[in-house]
């Protein structure tokens, strides 16, 4: 069920926020035992949150445009009380101290946390198997990644648990774990949703993303999360989106088919699915034109020297004196902190902040990182070109569909070819959103693709206008 | 491997910076693999890039709004405090967190 039905059921009174936290807690009681989306579940919380919420329908007050609706949170999203580790050793049991913005907005709206969703470490991961509490599972093949590092939350609305959830997206971190599950994600434009709470990774790039069954839910939650916020500085004040995007005519729509996000990399049976969903978009009217986009094929190598050089800055402060379990090294406190961190970081962060040090490091610092930063606005620059001449671009959001589990988690550069279509939008701060455009089959397994449409600077509202008009097409 | 070879330098100089302990049989691991990708992100490096000033992160302007003003009223407000993260932490003494000697003792 979807959560504005949730909502107004529970607004009507036909159904209470309790018996719905309750079939919810059953659900991922009875499910997740298979799936592994969620790392906790505070069933206790959740229960008191929703009689809370009942109580106060009683009195007549409004429970919200999210009254009772079941959320699993990416772990390292703050909830006060609630641990956010990080699936990280290094913040093992450690709590929030406060409630991170987009998280409160949803529990004035009405939302019930259910608990903590699955991710790779620190948010580094295409595949969720990078996390101190193991991996997660595919819902529709669980010898399969449901993608990462949000794999969790996506994992959890694609097996029903959940009709929500929050993720954020690095550099594809929400809408790639979203196409391979077969939901939805919206990465807003950088500065559109607060990432106050949000525990950092890369913080030129991160966004908080929600992840929805469909486009409809996906934009009541959006609506929610653009509201204003004092309390981060990169947040831009603009009025929120729309509750439900507007419907619109896709006549005479300009839309770009990327020529690079159809090239070398991208699966064969991808390519022909988002080649058909561009012949789908021209018969309902849509003027579409291929854009070629060639600064696109160094988003990758650009994407992994900023973010893991801002990942080698973010993760500096975790040093076992203020977070986490503390290591004894040698007894000095040098030996203390290099003791915990190397006991702490699994091994892809490891690898990360090393990379990152590294490109950021005296004497080289030139040749990659600021090099990285220069290549960066040119690939910014052609795509805001492109948008001169289109209104929307298209293209897929993942290269492949879901892949076995631990067929690339050896294997750094092909794990981190799994961005290819997802880096560039964050590397330009640029609002996408992922809808899924059928499957392909893999070994007798039916597999989810995602088409991911993306709009220029601050017209999240046109891509998730778009989106959901794609889904009454498909 | 030898401790001259320029990958495994370059493991071991990035571990020191980012105060990581690694050991000569992930070391000798690591460097293979930094190498390869650096060796992948070498097409970076090949971009001519005189003349255009790098992107701190995006959208660059101009926005297609009137940016508000970054800055805020100069005001005493309450903050979340220090007693709930000091709760929070490994090792704390009073109202300071406690950390190992950074220094040996002084000779007597």
């Amino acid at each position: 069920m979807s959560a504005r039905d949730i909502a107004s059921l529970v607004r009507s009174g036909e159904r209470s926020a309790v018996e719905v936290t309750r079939e919810a807690l059953a659900r991922v009681d009875e499910r997740d035992a298979s799936l592994s989306a969620f790392v906790h579940v505070d069933g206790e919380g959740a229960l008191e949150r929703a009689a809370a919420l009942d109580a106060r329908r009683a009195r007549g007050e409004d429970p919200g445009p999210l009254a009772g609706v079941p959320l699993a949170l990416k772990a390292n999203l703050c909830l006060e009380g609630a641990p956010v580790d990080c699936a990280s050793q290094v913040l093992a049991g450690w709590s929030a101290p406060y409630t991170a913005s987009a998280v409160q907005r949803l529990l004035d709206a009405g939302a019930i946390p259910l608990g903590l969703a699955n991710m790779d470490e620190f948010g580094m991961g295409s595949s969720t198997e990078h996390s101190c509490h193991g991996v997660t599972r595919h819902p529709v093949d669980p010898s399969r990644t449901p993608g990462g590092s949000s794999g969790g939350s996506a994992a959890a609305v694609a097996a029903g648990l959940v009709p929500i959830a929050l993720g954020s997206d690095t550099g594809g971190s929400a809408r790639q774990p979203a196409a391979l599950c077969g939901v939805c994600a919206w990465k807003p434009t950088y500065g559109r949703v607060s990432r106050y709470g949000l525990v950092a990774f890369a913080s030129s790039l991160d966004q908080v993303s929600p992840i929805a069954g469909d486009c409809e839910d996906l934009s009541l939650v959006a609506s929610l999360l653009s509201e204003p916020d004092e309390r981060d500085a990169t947040h831009v004040d603009l009025p929120a989106l729309e509750p439900v995007p507007r419907r619109m005519r896709l006549d005479g729509l300009a839309v770009g088919v990327i020529e690079e996000a159809l090239g070398e990399g991208v699966d064969d049976d991808v390519r022909e699915r988002i080649e058909r969903a561009a012949e789908r978009l021209a018969q309902a009217g849509c003027r579409v034109e291929r854009v070629a986009l060639p600064s696109l094929r160094q988003a990758l190598a650009t994407y992994y020297v900023v973010a893991t050089a801002e990942a080698s800055s973010n993760l500096a402060r975790y040093d076992g004196m203020r977070y986490g379990p503390r290591s004894d090294g040698d007894g000095s406190l040098a030996g203390a902190i290099a003791a915990g961190r190397s006991a702490g970081f699994g091994a892809e962060v490891r690898r990360r902040v090393l990379l990152g040090t590294f490109v950021a490091s005296e004497g080289h610092r030139q040749a990659w990182y600021e090099h990285a930063l220069r290549v960066r606005r040119r690939i910014a620059d052609e795509l805001a070109h492109a948008f001169t001449e289109v209104e929307l671009l298209l293209g897929p959001t993942s290269p492949g569909p879901a892949f076995p589990l631990g067929e690339r988690v050896g294997d750094p550069l092909a794990m981190y070819a799994s961005d290819l279509c997802t880096v560039p939008q964050s590397l330009a701060g640029l609002p996408a959103v992922s809808v899924p455009c059928g499957s392909v089959t893999r070994e007798g397994v039916e597999l989810p693709v995602g088409l991911q449409l993306t709009a220029p600077p601050f017209a999240d509202a046109l891509a998730l206008a778009v989106a959901r008009e794609w889904e009454a097409l498909a | 491997m030898r401790s001259d070879d320029p990958a495994l330098k370059r493991v071991l100089d990035a571990a020191a910076l980012a105060h990581l302990e690694v050991s000569e049989a992930e070391a000798a691991a690591l460097a293979p693999e930094l190498d390869a990708i650096l060796e992948a992100f070498q097409g970076l490096r090949g971009v001519a890039v005189a003349g255009v000033e790098p992107l701190l992160h995006g959208p660059s302007p101009p926005y297609p709004y009137a940016p508000a003003d970054a800055t805020r009223e100069d005001e005493p407000r309450a903050s979340d405090g220090s007693a709930s993260l000091l709760a929070r932490a490994p090792e704390v003494q009073e109202d300071c967190y406690r950390l190992p000697r950074a220094f040996p003792p002084p000779d007597e």
